[in-house]
């Protein structure tokens, strides 16, 4: 067929990709990802942070200290070529026990707030879901293990488990959950009567899908906030166990029981207290601001 | 809901039951007793005559019993470590500052903490947030301890704003003195404060995006009654969730801050009563504590229900 | 003997007419920092701790007060008592009492005495200076019976035979058993001051906690007390000497923070300041400035290790001599003192500088025993090499780096935990061994596992109770506080015992410095018994505003008794 008008042409039509999407298909994680790439303060937090555990990893080697060492002739002294954050009231070097203290409180803030996360969204989404007899009983549950004296827990543990880092963990770990579980329960009851968890009731899922995938990510933004805010919590606690005898043995240390030590010398030293607890501040901000960042990033309705 | 009140109160005294039970049992498996360190100076007989005084040399299941009986009465016993003191005593000299303390501590950071965390959530992303959430941060990561000294050399020793210690006494027990209780309550209130504005600031950030947020918006609400009658309301779920353990905390006493301040609280007790192994303290403020606790939840269980109309926590599904 | 009170009179008033040098401000209150958890009971019979003898000290009024001469040295000023007199033999010593009365109007009467005495020492009350009364005639007999078998009437007639007589109201007669010159030391104690039965027996229970069960006769009374916190101290103006006390009010107060008290200090708000920590070398270079009066004392305290010894020790090797005289000397007392403290003094013996024997100073009489050993083995080396000999001789084969000593503690406070740190490299560097610090919890825990003996050495203070060297050495006898919490056996008090006879056996004082001499060898080196490394002191700032403090070397740390509030 000729067209009379040759302003025309007929190009034709490749059927092959037709049904072609034009963007390519991205998962979930990888949106979350590179929403999260294009958020400079959350990426600026995670250098920090990665910043951190390579010092915590590497610093002591990096400084050539031992965090051992003593050398009273040179205590209390400020910050030098030698000793990078000065040295301490036995004249040990801060830097190096700064590193190895951060090194500690990083790994008991990580597996406390990992079995934390864990076990109280579990828990908390399977209170509130199933609701009556086995939200009451499992409540009762929370409030005896929350109401039992701490240190009362904490020596108990000690004695099954030995006097250890370990023991400190679990000790740790005993009744932290209980928190997140009220949290995530608070939460899930008040989705659980929302439309879209009916409409996938009446399709037949199967309550642990339900938990799993309607409810517990729609708690997501406590949970990250959990975690951000309870790692100076786990911190705090141990060196607090640990200044009574209960987890670290001396010379081993921890950034609380730095900053504890810095708190004693500080109207003198004031840099044994303020070095410690600025790298703490650092990774406190640092686990915060990529939580925000996080939470953008993860938020399902902000995907575009 | 009368019925549900009555399930519940009763539920509340078998928990506390087993939790002045579990203590008790606690505090047996842990090695030492509250005489052992007085009793190592003393000769063999004194030290008897002691453990006998204190019916410390019955068996463990017998003094169980004895304890529970004291307990249904009301009777903690005679604390071994203080003699002369049984918890009533000690909460008659002790919990008035405490609970004022926490108290005043509780209601200035849960209010300062709600109202950032609605500043922050407002202008998420702009430099007014990040002040924000530095300041939380920095208040959560630095000890109570620290902040308390600080405030009161600086404020209370150089400047001369305040006393550096003391508490109100006798007829300003309760109300009067608020010198004596203004950097006390401004170093208590700082955690709560960081706890509340992050808590808050990330619950409202939930709800924004919800649809009948924009529902509210296109059907031209202003923003303060979209903040005050939609997002406020709904976020205020995990809040209620986390206020009883604050409020029960609250009540029984800080120990740093008593501390600093030399305030004559119950908060030292915690500690103390439980290495001096004196089981009618620990027994005495465990249940306190409990039932404080055990009676928030229930409120708050009921505020849910208030708040959120769709949620039914006694109910069957 | 007469003359002597004499010359203490003369003192006094000699203290008396500065005190009118100075022009008295309008307000006559002082705030003092108290440790008030340590205050237990306000029964002077039952007390013990440093911070109830504050308090007793000034709301009793005991035979004879506490104080400092001039010269630093330990005086006793008569108080209750108007004057005394000794026998020749010194075993009979009568005291005349002044005619001084209890607030709510009764004299003060000898028999209030003997009542206190006899109730210190019942041993069913277990109060922790029964022991007091040893040097007495029946002392021994009566606080050492076991409670549990003798009967009542028993007790009581042991009571009865205790040495001490009211002659009339105010006629007190103590009769020795051995010539104590440390008697004046002794009554000058809480504890020794008189007690009312009456009052007892009204208070019932409440006597130990309720301060309005009590009458005083002391300067002050007790006009308020918030336990765990604080203590209003008033003028008691029924006090004998009521016109020389010009103090109205003293407000003990628990103030736990060094830097709180530091602060307040600064400010004028407390009247006298103990520093620790890094404020004593601050106070100390600070003191030039002459705002505040700088007193170092030294304190009747010796810090010291003790050994597992009951035979079951974690290495199994601390029943040898060498191994523990090589842990002994290895520490190296200098570089503790001065690194971690920066104040205190390095101990090589076990009696603390400024202890007397009557007139004369213990430590400078005799050369601490430890030096010469300590010049000997002065390498690591020869450290080693003695605790391998020590090893060799239990049979025990193995190399010094194989070895781990454990020692357990307490440490609850940066300053403890950087003693423990600093042991543990010290121990390890020199000997290169290794050392297994345990911390405890709490005490409880401390004492559950020292009664277990999971342990080889322990770390323990002691301050003598009064002002000589037997009060320092008689804990290593059979008798002895340490056999009940410093691994000590009774079999190895035995040993001791010998002194304890030889001392008894005279009177002379230049005798009895010899005893003690071989004693304290016999302590730190031939038995080596404990590692005493060091001894402590009293630092104290006085406010420039309050005049007056007496601070003696055992007894109260402070004594307001005469102190006022300048303009």
């Amino acid at each position: 067929m000729e067209t009379k008008d040759q302003r025309f042409t007929i190009v034709g039509c490749e059927n092959t990709d037709k049904e072609a999407i034009v963007r390519p298909t991205i998962t979930y994680a990888q949106d979350a990802w590179r929403r999260l790439r294009k958020n400079p303060i959350a990426m600026g937090s995670l250098v920090v942070l990665i910043l951190l555990a390579v010092m915590a990893i590497f610093g002591p080697t990096l400084c050539g200290q031992d965090f051992t060492a003593q050398s009273i002739l040179n205590k209390n002294k400020l910050p030098s070529a030698e000793h990078w954050f000065g040295t301490d009231s036995l004249g040990r070097d801060l830097f190096a026990r700064t590193c190895i203290g951060a090194r500690v409180s990083l790994l008991v803030a990580l597996c406390c707030t990992l079995v934390q996360i864990v076990v109280g969204s579990i828990y908390g989404g399977v209170m509130a879901y199933f609701g009556g007899k086995v939200d009451a009983f499992m409540m009762r549950v929370i409030e005896v293990l929350m109401s039992l004296p701490y240190l009362l827990v904490v020596l108990i543990v000690m004695l099954v488990l030995g006097n250890s880092i370990f023991g400190l963990l679990v000790a740790l770990c005993v009744t932290s959950w209980c928190n997140t579980a009220r949290a995530v329960r608070g939460v899930v009851l008040q989705l659980k009567s929302s439309e879209y968890v009916m409409a996938a009731r009446t399709l037949g899922a199967s309550p642990a899908r339900i938990i799993r995938k309607h409810l517990l990510p729609n708690t997501l933004s406590i949970l990250i906030l959990n975690t951000a805010t309870s790692i100076p919590n786990y911190i705090f606690q141990e060196s607090t166990l640990s200044f009574l005898g209960m987890g670290l043995q001396p010379p081993d240390t921890s950034l609380g029981v730095l900053i504890s030590l810095g708190q004693a010398a500080m109207e003198f030293y004031p840099t044994q207290l303020v070095f410690p607890a600025l790298v703490l501040v650092s990774i406190v901000l640092s686990f915060n601001l990529l939580g925000d960042g996080l939470r953008d990033a993860l938020d399902p309705k902000l995907r575009k | 809901m009368l019925k549900y009140t009555v399930r519940r109160f009763l539920e509340m005294l078998l928990t506390l039951f087993i939790i002045a039970s579990a203590t008790f049992f606690l505090l047996e498996a842990v090695p030492g007793d509250p005489l052992l360190e007085r009793v190592e100076r003393l000769p063999e007989s004194v030290a008897q005559n002691m453990y006998h005084k204190y019916g410390l040399d019955k068996p463990t299941i017998e003094r169980y019993f004895i304890t529970m009986k004291g307990m249904l009465k009301g009777d903690f016993g005679e604390s071994v470590r203080m003699p002369g003191y049984d918890i009533h005593q000690l909460l008659k000299e002790t919990l008035a500052p405490s609970a004022r303390l926490g108290i005043q501590s509780i209601l200035v950071g849960v209010t300062l903490g709600l109202l950032l965390g609605i500043v922050a959530a407002m202008f998420k992303g702009t430099w007014l947030d990040y002040i924000i959430v530095f300041f939380s941060v920095l208040l959560i990561s630095v000890p109570t301890l620290i902040f308390g000294l600080l405030l009161q050399k600086y404020v209370a020793g150089e400047w001369g704003l305040f006393p550096i210690i003391g508490w109100p006494k006798g007829a300003d027990l309760w109300f009067g003195g608020w010198k004596y209780t203004v950097l006390p309550t401004l170093s208590g209130c700082f955690s709560y404060v960081a706890t509340y504005s992050r808590l808050l600031k990330t619950s409202m950030l939930d709800v924004i995006n919800q649809d009948y947020v924009l529902a509210a918006r296109a059907k031209g609400l202003s923003e303060p009654q979209i903040v005050r009658r939609h997002i406020l309301r709904n976020a205020f779920i995990p809040i209620i969730t986390v206020l009883p353990m604050s409020v029960a905390f609250a009540l029984t006493g800080s120990f740093f801050i008593e501390k600093i301040y030399s305030i004559p609280g119950f908060g030292r007790y915690f500690i103390e009563s439980v290495q001096a192994r004196d089981l009618s303290i620990v027994l005495g403020q465990t249940v306190l504590m409990a039932a404080v606790y055990v009676a928030v939840v229930f409120l708050v269980d009921i505020l849910y229900t208030v708040v959120d109309p769709r949620i039914r926590v006694g109910g069957k599904q | 003997m007469k003359k002597r009170t004499l010359t203490v009179l003369l003192t006094l008033v000699l203290a008396l007419c500065l005190t009118c040098a100075a022009a008295l401000a309008e307000e006559q209150k002082i705030t003092v920092q108290w440790t008030a958890n340590n205050f237990y009971s306000f029964d002077n019979n039952a007390n013990y701790a440093a911070e109830e003898i504050l308090v007793q000290a000034h709301v009793l009024e005991g035979l004879v007060r506490a104080a400092t001469d001039e010269n630093g040295s330990q005086i006793y000023l008569p108080a209750g008592a108007e004057d005394w007199e000794v026998s020749p033999d010194g075993l009979t010593w009568t005291f005349r009492l002044r005619e001084y009365y209890w607030t709510d109007g009764v004299r003060v009467t000898a028999q209030q005495y003997v009542d206190s005495f006899r109730r210190l020492a019942d041993p069913r009350n277990g109060f922790d200076f029964a022991s007091f009364v040893d040097d007495m005639v029946g002392g021994k007999e009566l606080y050492g019976m076991d409670a549990s078998t003798a009967t009542a009437e028993e007790i009581e007639a042991a009571k009865q035979n205790l040495g001490v007589k009211a002659v009339d109201d105010a006629t007190l007669e103590i009769s020795l058993r051995v010539p104590a010159s440390q008697l004046l030391s002794k009554l000058s104690c809480v504890w020794m001051s008189p007690v009312r039965l009456d009052v007892i027996e009204a208070a019932g229970e409440m006597y130990d906690t309720d301060f309005n069960t009590h009458v005083w006769c002391g300067p002050f009374t007790v006009t308020a007390y918030q336990k765990d916190n604080s203590m209003t101290l008033t003028k008691n103006e029924k006090y004998w000497d009521a016109e020389n006390v010009k103090l109205d009010e003293i407000e003990l107060i628990l103030i736990a923070e060094a830097s709180t008290q530091s602060t307040m200090f600064k400010n004028g708000e407390l009247a006298v300041l103990a520093p620790s920590g890094d404020y004593v070398s601050a106070y100390r270079n600070g003191a030039e400035k002459g705002d505040y009066t700088y007193i170092q004392n030294f304190a009747p305290n010796v810090t010291y290790f003790y050994f597992n010894r009951g035979g079951n020790s974690t290495s199994g090797l601390m029943e040898s001599q060498k191994v523990r005289l090589a842990l002994s000397l290895a520490a190296n007392r200098e570089e503790f003192t001065a690194g971690i403290f920066d104040r205190y003094y390095p101990a090589y013996g076990f009696v603390p500088f400024g202890v007397t024997v009557e007139e004369i100073n213990f430590r400078d009489n005799v050369e601490e025993p430890l030096k010469a050993l300590a010049a000997e083995y002065d390498t690591p080396e020869k450290l080693r090499q003695l605790f391998k000999e020590g090893m060799a001789e239990l049979g025990d084969t193995r190399e010094l780096k194989d070895v781990t000593i454990t020692y357990i503690c307490r440490g609850d406070s940066a300053i403890k935990r950087a003693q423990q740190e600093y042991w543990k490299a010290l121990w390890e560097s020199v000997l290169g061994i290794k050392v297994e610090v345990n911390v405890l919890g709490d005490s409880s825990l401390l004492s559950a596992e020292r009664k277990a003996g999971r342990y080889d050495i322990g770390q323990a203070g002691w301050n003598g109770d009064y002002n000589d060297p037997i009060a320092f050495l008689e804990m290593w006898a059979s008798y002895g506080t340490s056999i009940r919490y410093s691994g000590w056996t009774e079999e190895l008090g035995k040993k001791f015992d010998a002194f304890i006879e030889r001392l008894n056996a005279t009177s002379s004082a230049e005798e009895r410095v010899k005893i003690y001499a071989e004693a304290e060898q016999w302590v730190v080196c031939d038995e080596v018994a404990a590692i005493a490394y060091m001894y402590t002191d009293q630092i104290f700032c006085i406010s420039n505003k309050v005049k007056n403090v007496v601070t003696p070397f055992v007894g109260p740390y402070y004594d307001f008794t005469h102190a006022y509030v300048a303009e």
